[in-house]
């Protein structure tokens, strides 16, 4: 217990130094915005979806209505789908009972983090998540209260930290064999030219080329495997 | 106040409902073959597509600083692993980067 725990905090890590300055930014701009403390804790801490708390406050600002604002946030976190289903299928069964918790601080990140992980306990997730969910929180408060003294320069380099986890991330991945580095670069390929189809809603380019990309690489990797065994 | 409480709860609700669906309704056990092949290949895809193109914007204002810091993450990582001595790397080099 007391290992999956220092576990789950230890990897966390990354993630908690890329957040803090990315919350801090939204804290920002949430005072920025005329909004009050007790809101910025509030979207941090009950929807706890940056990228969509962004777009909020974006477009609180241009007059968007709320109804306009929570059809963009599905559209927008509707690929979460993707790193739930795959969580949920690596779930050990002792955790499953905690999976309503689990679903709740599913991010891109604490889904990059255990990726590669079988048979995933619940105290190592949720300690992972939660020691995510409080960076993100501690992280708007400070912005909030603080944003406008912490220089732009730190926090405009901290920008890279979490693109640098992902890459220490895929690496080891890419050291056992080519399909990593192919389907990566595939995805990445095909979510930049998605990205640039303009009737496509926001969030799906994402969901889309990784579904093209992994129905691909099942097709091509299979027959290779195929001849392996041969 | 209220409105603002109301776009929190609605956007909770359509956050967390995709989040939680899944594990309502997938279970490892009993998954078609074809089915454990494809979320086996999606963790590559994903980190593709988390990576591209938003690693290019990663640092305001600075496409070349974040490509060659995401670059010596990579080189790092794939020297001497780990997660944490690549992100630090690529953080220093970006500073430096700045600096100059």
């Amino acid at each position: 217990m007391k290992t999956h725990i220092r576990l789950g905090i230890k990897e966390a890590m990354p993630v908690i130094l890329g957040y803090i300055p990315v919350a801090i930014t939204f804290g920002l701009l949430v005072k920025l915005e005329g909004l009050t403390l007790l809101q910025a804790f509030l979207f941090s801490s009950v929807v706890f979806a940056g990228a969509a708390q962004f777009m909020a406050i974006n477009s609180i600002n241009i007059g968007l209505s709320n109804p306009q604002i929570i059809i963009a946030t599905l559209l927008l976190n509707f690929r979460h789908v993707l790193m739930s289903t795959s969580i949920s299928s690596r779930l050990s069964r002792e955790a499953r009972r905690f999976s309503p918790l689990i679903a709740f601080f599913v991010t891109d990140e604490s889904y990059a983090l255990t990726s590669h992980r079988d048979n995933i306990s619940h105290v190592y997730i949720l300690s992972l998540q939660i020691a995510n969910y409080a960076s993100w929180i501690i992280g708007t408060i400070i912005g909030f209260i603080a944003g406008q003294w912490i220089p732009e320069f730190i926090v405009s380099c901290m920008g890279i930290t979490l693109y640098a986890m992902f890459a220490a991330l895929l690496v080891p991945e890419i050291k056992k064999g080519h399909r990593a580095l192919i389907m990566a670069l595939m995805a990445g390929v095909l979510n930049y030219l998605f990205m640039r189809i303009p009737f496509l809603a926001q969030g799906w380019h994402f969901i889309i080329a990784v579904i093209v990309t992994a129905i691909i690489g099942t097709v091509i990797f299979k027959e290779e495997e195929v001849e392996h065994f041969e | 106040m209220n409105s603002i409480l109301f776009l929190i709860i609605g956007m909770m609700l359509v956050t967390y409902i995709p989040r939680l669906l899944p594990f309502i309704l997938v279970s490892g056990e009993g998954l078609h073959p074809y089915m454990k092949r494809f979320l086996s290949f999606m963790p590559y895809a994903m980190f593709g597509a988390l990576i591209v193109p938003g690693v290019f914007t990663a640092i305001s204002g600075s496409m070349l600083i974040s490509v060659i810091a995401f670059l010596v993450a990579c080189i790092i990582a794939y020297r001497f692993g780990g997660v944490i001595l690549p992100v630090l790397s690529a953080i220093i080099t970006a500073v430096l980067l700045k600096l100059i």
